[in-house]
């Protein structure tokens, strides 16, 4: 039992938790980060977790099987960014992840567009069945998730620089000045990238329209 | 037009920000909270290797080597000058062994109150530790006394001193192996319903919850235990069964049709733990205790079916390729765990090995055969318990490429 004993190496001192009780500013948590504090790690998940679930819940439609690695990859690119002092606090932290997770969702839906993934509604079609309404608010729904998942389509087709713009803007509500700081570019530039953005998209959608009334007549 | 057009693009984006999102169960939050943690954890560690400069590294040994003298001169100092803080220091059971995510939590096992566990942690008492989906851990208690958690499993350390050891199974499922402990040591588990004590054995417990009911069983492979429940004490033999649902005291054999060898039907890593201190081997059980004579049948079964030989090998592969990769030496970590794959292709540790395998491979830099190992893995293991964990290293590279 000694031997048992005397293998173990010595106790390692433990930091007490974090007091729940206490909100930690953006700055606290930046600085534990630099000091890889693992409490303090535990509360950066805890304050994004929602924030970056939410972002690549929207971006790609829904959770799928993927999700969980999105979420840790999100996680990841955030910690190296805070690391590498990407992060000029001109925008909350939570603005920063929103947008490291909106990359991520891009990257994906990039990807999957590569693989020939199908954009599938199907899910969020599921999602209506069975709830009250009536049967115009599910067609409503059902067209109006169609909507999205077109563009969603077309954001994944359009140059990365344009559609990152785009999401940060009117997707995350980044201002224009935020969303230059988050591409580390100028206002110009990124006023310039949202608006060809916009016109781009609303070219794809507006060509989707009169082929599908083509295909109807 | 146009400008309509835009307009409504517009909209549509930003109705795409304003989607209502399905909210997270309680247990998918946490599920993904210690996921992110973890991660994060590991990008930490990756990040601050990358940026250390190599007069840093320099300096860095130096000062660790500095570091290094301080404690040992303290502790000789403490050892002279206080005897009875090395009693202080054993009081702590210690995180042997951690697979996927494993955390420390309060007595109620609050998420927010959660810490992530690694390799080597101490765990004070009073203190949980509780293992997530697809994750295991292994604790050294005070007395060497080694603790198994399978997937989502909770322990809480209730008493860990000189003479008694007690915990207290909140959920999920344990194996416990124990060695020959002291005359006068105690080790017991306390599930709701009863209370398992030991001295020297190997056994598991498991907590079975079927609505507001909660059930314990107790599989014992080796020695004896003795088990508190309903107001009753009673013992259990090798290779016996005992499940306070059944209400069958002492155990019924045919309850337990010999429900075998924890080290054979345990998840792989509970086995890890077994070799390394060789353990006393499965004794053939003695049926002097009537209760445990009609279970002399079952109990030969359990010995003829204890792997003595080859399991005793390939844990000791196990454990020493895991010792090798921990301590950097992840040449003589592949080479055991190529023998463990190559040698033994019908081993519960196999999907193990071929884990730490892709593991070594990443942690010794060599890239490319990690990707290739942890397709592999993949491609065997498609729902295998690592298989997040592999997606990533081969999802890293595709974009790295």
């Amino acid at each position: 039992m000694s031997n048992s004993v005397a293998r173990r190496p010595l106790l390692r001192v433990v930091p007490n938790a974090t007091d729940a009780g206490r909100r930690l500013a953006d700055d606290e948590l930046l600085a534990g980060l630099a000091r890889a504090d693992v409490e303090i790690s535990a509360e950066l998940c805890r304050r994004l977790l929602r924030t970056v679930d939410a972002t690549l819940c929207r971006v790609l439609g829904g959770r799928d099987v993927d999700h969980e690695d999105l979420v840790q990859t999100t996680f990841e690119q955030i910690v190296k960014t805070l690391h590498g002092g990407k992060f000029g606090q001109e925008c909350s932290l939570s603005t920063w992840a929103a947008a490291i997770a909106c990359n991520v969702a891009l990257q994906a839906i990039r990807r999957r567009r590569s693989e020939r993934r199908v954009f599938d509604v199907s899910l969020g079609l599921e999602q209506l069945e069975g709830r009250p309404g009536s049967a115009a608010d599910a067609e409503s729904q059902v067209a109006s998730r169609r909507e999205l998942a077109r563009v969603r389509f077309h954001l994944s087709q359009m140059s990365e620089k344009l559609s990152r713009a785009l999401l940060l803007c009117d997707v995350v509500g980044c201002s224009q000045a935020e969303v230059a700081e988050i591409l580390k570019i100028s206002v110009a530039a990124a006023q310039a990238r949202v608006v060809r953005g916009r016109q781009e998209l609303s070219e794809r959608l507006a060509r989707d329209a009169s082929r599908s009334t083509r295909g109807g007549s | 037009m146009k400008r309509a057009d835009e307009q409504r693009a517009r909209l549509l984006l930003e109705r795409m920000g304003r989607e209502a999102v399905p909210l997270l169960s309680e247990e998918q939050e946490a599920e993904l909270q210690l996921l992110a943690t973890k991660r994060v954890i590991e990008a930490l560690r990756a990040a601050g290797s990358y940026h250390e400069s190599p007069v840093r590294r320099r300096w860095r040994w130096v000062l660790l080597a500095a570091a290094a003298t301080i404690p040992l001169v303290a502790l000789a100092s403490a050892r002279l000058l206080w005897p009875e803080r090395q009693a202080v220091a054993r009081t702590a059971p210690q995180l042997t062994f951690a697979s996927g995510t494993v955390l420390a939590s309060d007595t109620q096992f609050t998420p927010a109150r959660s810490r992530p566990l690694e390799r080597g942690s101490a765990v004070a008492i009073g203190e949980g530790v509780q293992t997530a989906a697809a994750s295991r851990a292994t604790l050294e208690l005070v007395d060497g006394a080694m603790v198994d958690l399978a997937e989502r499993s909770a322990v809480r350390i209730m008493d860990s001193g000189a003479q008694h050891e007690q915990l207290a199974l909140a959920a999920g499922s344990v194996f416990f192996q124990v060695p020959k402990l002291e005359h006068g040591h105690t080790l017991s588990v306390r599930t709701p319903d009863a209370v398992v004590t030991v001295r020297g054995t190997r056994f598991s417990v498991a907590i079975e919850q079927a609505g507001a009911q909660v059930s314990t069983s107790v599989d014992v492979s080796e020695g004896r235990v003795q088990i508190d429940a309903a107001g009753r004490s009673f013992l259990l033999t090798a290779g016996q069964h005992w499940s306070s649902a059944s209400k069958a005291l002492p155990p019924a054999p045919s309850v337990a049709p010999a429900p075998a060898v924890p080290a054979a039907t345990l998840p792989p890593r509970s086995s890890a733990a077994i070799a390394p201190s060789a353990r006393k081997p499965a004794k053939a059980v003695s049926a002097s205790n009537p209760a445990v004579e009609a279970s002399a049948t079952s109990n030969s079964t359990l010995t003829e079916r204890a792997p003595s030989s080859s399991l005793a090998d390939e844990n000791a592969l196990y454990a020493r390729a895991l010792r090798r990769a921990n301590g950097g030496e992840y040449a003589g970590a592949l080479a055991d765990l190529d023998t463990l794959i190559r040698e033994h292709p019908a081993s519960p540790l196999l999907q193990s090995a071929r884990v730490e395998r892709f593991r070594a491979l990443l942690r010794s830099g060599a890239r490319a055969a990690a990707v290739r190992e942890a397709r592999r893995y993949l491609s065997d293991y498609p729902d295998g318990f690592a298989r997040s964990e592999a997606k990533q290293i081969a999802l890293q590279d595709g974009s790295s490429n």
